[in-house]
């Protein structure tokens, strides 16, 4: 569903991706993990385009949004229709905060889907009761707490009804009490069968959910696996990162 | 000193008269700069640099010409320039409303800047394109942001419309310095000018300040709780009342 091949980004000149292959099929959990710096979230944040590689193919869905591979015959997709199809989850919620939490939810299916807004707002309170926050539809984000903020975060990503979420370091920026409810809902919208990639430190996330575990250092990805990574890994940067950590 | 404040009170028309054009003057070239400001920081944020570099040498001359020298330019210097003559409370307008248009793109441009990159990003992340994003996510902030510092502008405006009197519009000032070489009475006038200055800034400080505080948001909003309307609350209940019922 995603394929990311020999994605190339710098900065000047500090080249902080280097030729990076990422494949996440429908219904897959990725979780990508590693220290800060290593261009996890440079490489998530390149699948919808907020990050134009320098090089390298971005196929999502069957189109090529990236600068492409010599040869290759993919058609070019729009990165305007690209992130209809991509919600994204930010660590610091970003939420627009002259808007209500209904407002936030609802604002892209008026202005970029063109819904109605009687019909937008049945969809962004539906979508607002899926994270547990029915109650908070005329709240500002300045009245929410920062778990309630993200959790609304992830409703307005999710009220788009897109192929694939994006979470980048979504439970970073919160005080810990807070961290379990954003998991949570994040947990159910895995269950839900939503393909998810996830930039996180949060490694308990990672061995419940993750199918795919990504570990990323210094711009490269070191190793990838399944849940038995954590346990079985011979490579000694990855371990010495996960003893940190855990 | 023996004062005589009949002169202020059998002369209120002629107060009247010049208060009402020196609003006229300001309001007229305060919409002009509100609206050319806006047009003008969104040319110094634009991403063809012809474009920046035309903005920023209006901003950058504008501003360091003395509002008296510009006005006394466009009355004298370039209505003869080029072959118009202009009525005085043309060229006052004019003047006045380049002159705030250079000065509120500058209060534009930093509102705009203020709206941390993040909220650019999460629009773009949900499929907006760059002028819905601007419409609907940046100068909404950014609005918001520039409501104080365009409100001392207005009142600068104000101030300095009392320039445009020497190029013989009838504003408050003009309207005084007549009635003074009548009567000899400039203490009582100049005093009753003075405190007409006072009510009008402190008429636009208060609209600028309720205007603050009805665009604020969450708990800085009218101390402490943003206005909704019965008939918004009423909607909200019944999409809270919809989510909850189905299923």
């Amino acid at each position: 569903m995603i394929r990311l091949r020999s994605i190339v980004k710098s900065y000047g000149d500090h080249e902080v991706l280097h030729g990076v292959d990422l494949t996440v099929h429908r219904g897959e959990h990725v979780v990508i993990f590693g220290p800060s710096g290593s261009g996890k979230s440079t490489l998530l944040r390149s699948i919808n385009l907020l990050e134009q590689p320098d090089s390298g193919s971005v196929e999502v869905l069957g189109a090529e949004y990236g600068p492409g591979i010599p040869g290759a015959t993919l058609p070019r997709g729009n990165r305007l229709q690209l992130r209809q199809k991509v919600g994204m989850v930010f660590q610091q919620f970003n939420l627009f905060p002259h808007l209500t939490a209904l407002d936030n939810v609802s604002i892209a299916l008026r202005r970029v889907k063109h819904i109605s807004r009687d019909e937008a707002e049945v969809r962004a309170a539906r979508a607002l009761r899926r994270v547990g926050l029915i109650d908070k539809l005329g709240s500002y984000p300045s009245q929410l707490s920062g778990g309630q903020q993200q959790r609304v975060a992830i409703a307005r990503a999710l009220v788009m009804e897109p192929d694939v979420m994006l979470f980048d370091e979504p439970t970073s920026a919160l005080d810990p009490e807070m961290v379990g409810e954003v998991l949570g809902v994040m947990r159910a919208v895995a269950e839900d069968g939503m393909t998810m990639v996830v930039v996180t430190h949060e490694m308990g996330f990672a061995r419940e959910m993750g199918d795919q575990n990504v570990f990323m250092d210094a711009g490269q990805i070191v190793e990838k696996g399944d849940r038995s990574l954590f346990t079985t890994t011979t490579e000694p940067r990855t371990r010495k990162f996960l003893e940190a950590v855990l | 000193m023996n004062m005589n404040w009949s002169v202020v009170f059998d002369n209120l028309d002629l107060f009247a008269q010049g208060l009402l054009m020196t609003l006229q003057l300001s309001g007229i070239a305060a919409l002009i700069a509100l609206i050319g400001g806006l047009l003008v920081a969104l040319l110094r944020l634009s991403h063809i640099a012809i474009l920046r570099w035309i903005a920023a040498a209006f901003i950058n001359v504008l501003r360091s010409v003395p509002p008296f020298a510009l006005i006394i330019y466009v009355y004298y210097g370039i209505s003869l320039a080029i072959g118009v003559n202009f009525t005085p409370f043309f060229a006052g307008v004019l003047a006045l409303a380049l002159q705030y248009t250079a000065w509120m793109a500058e209060v534009y441009r930093a509102g705009i800047q203020a709206v941390p990159p993040g909220q650019i990003e999460a629009a773009h992340s949900l499929g907006f394109n760059s002028v819905r994003t601007f419409i609907s996510i940046t100068l909404p902030q950014a609005l918001r942001i520039v409501i104080p510092p365009l409100g001392n502008n207005i009142v600068g405006l104000i101030k300095d419309s009392s320039l445009v009197s020497y190029i013989g519009v009838m504003e408050l000032i003009r309207s005084a310095q007549l009635l003074t070489s009548q009567t000899f009475r400039p203490f009582e006038i100049y005093t009753a000018t003075v405190i007409l200055y006072l009510v009008v800034t402190l008429v636009i400080s208060q609209v600028f300040s309720y205007l603050e505080r009805r665009h604020a948001t969450g708990r800085d909003a009218l101390g402490g709780r943003r206005h909704t309307s019965r008939r918004r609350r009423a909607r909200l209940d019944r999409l809270t009342e919809l989510a909850v019922t189905e299923r």
